[in-house]
């Protein structure tokens, strides 16, 4: 059994935020919040780029796509659920997060299942401009399906 | 996490901040909400090797990675930095922030030596919430050769049943901690109230 050393350590960071000054927590989510407006549409015009370059990559790749399209596609999904749901796409953000799950358990065993994501592109533009009487979560219930029996027959 | 005071105060002025993100948008997302927190001072870097230069030659108060860097694993810049020996820098408070993580990293994500995890999306209320919990963060580090990092252990609850400790205030093997807790009266911050 190896033995634990444990150190002490000065928390800087502690020391500094009680520092007078700064702004009250209030005000501070406000303003947080405004400077996360401002920036809205041109990271969402971004997101909306990485979701037509998914679309690309998985036409293109067809049904065996090399593992370099895999990753690729993985880490847009990434990507789109990094934006979605700091603008209020919380539902496509959780699209985007259940996409990663199915490719991440496809890639792991060397399989691919292209109409499946295809499913979840298209999924991704309902989401990406919902209607505000559109049942999301029946849509996030049914992907969630869709992630598990794939994964199911791949393994 | 504790609920927020909204008239308490912060001050993030001068604090350094290190913004480790490859997705522009995302580092974007956190420099505009650490920004409205006040924070001016900000370092990004959108590789490990960019990382570690700066770490290297600023002092730096609270750093920021991304868990999914495509180019170098975030989680081996964390491990280096806690391995770094660079003083203070590696000892500055680490936030990862995950959006999916592959099963393969789950592990390497618990062992990387983050003071704390924040799982994407951020908002302002998520994220002012981590900086307050790691600002008042009391953990000792560890270092037990295949981790350093903060003490992944919130609660003391003693070694394991039939087991010696390896820490020097352990209490002897066949004495439980857990025991001594549960004829406790009163809550007892150490066992089981917020960390912070």
């Amino acid at each position: 059994m190896s033995s634990a050393t444990f150190i002490a350590w000065e928390n800087r960071l502690g020391k500094m935020v009680k520092e007078p000054g700064g702004v009250r927590l209030g005000e501070a989510l406000d303003q947080a919040g405004k400077n996360l407006d401002s920036i809205q549409m041109e990271c969402l015009k971004a997101m909306d780029g990485q979701i037509e370059e998914m679309e690309r990559l998985c036409a293109e790749g067809g049904r065996q796509p090399p593992d370099e399209t895999k990753h690729e596609i993985y880490d847009l999904a990434n990507d789109v659920l990094a934006v979605a749901g700091s603008f209020s796409l919380k539902e496509l953000g959780e699209a985007a997060f259940c996409l990663c799950e199915l490719v991440d358990r496809l890639r792991t065993r060397a399989k691919w299942n292209q109409a499946a994501v295809e499913v979840y592109l298209s999924a991704f533009r309902l989401l990406r401009y919902p209607d505000p009487g559109a049942d999301r979560s029946s849509v996030l219930l049914g992907l969630r399906g869709l992630t598990e029996r794939v994964a199911a027959i791949a393994e | 996490m504790a609920q927020l005071d909204p008239k308490a105060w912060i001050n993030l002025e001068k604090a350094r901040i290190l913004l480790l993100d490859d997705h522009p948008e995302g580092g974007n997302i956190l420099a505009q909400i650490c920004m409205g927190f006040g924070a001016r001072r900000f370092f990004r870097c959108t590789t490990g090797e960019e990382a570690k230069d700066l770490v290297k030659e600023s002092e730096l108060h609270m750093i920021l990675v991304n868990a999914n860097l495509r180019e170098s694993p975030a989680f081996d810049f964390i491990d280096w930095l806690r391995r770094s020996n660079l003083q203070p820098n590696s000892f500055t408070p680490v936030v990862l922030i995950t959006g999916h993580t592959q099963r393969s990293q789950v592990e390497k994500a618990r062992d990387c030596g983050a003071n704390i995890v924040l799982a994407k999306p951020v908002s302002p209320q998520s994220m002012l919430e981590r900086i307050i919990w790691i600002a008042r963060e009391k953990r000792p580090f560890v270092n037990c050769g295949n981790y350093i990092g903060p003490d992944r252990r919130f609660h003391d609850t003693g070694p394991p049943a039939g087991m010696a400790g390896r820490r020097h205030n352990d209490p002897p093997e066949g004495v439980s901690v857990s025991a001594e807790s549960e004829a406790a009266a009163e809550p007892n911050e150490a066992q089981g109230g917020e960390a912070a």
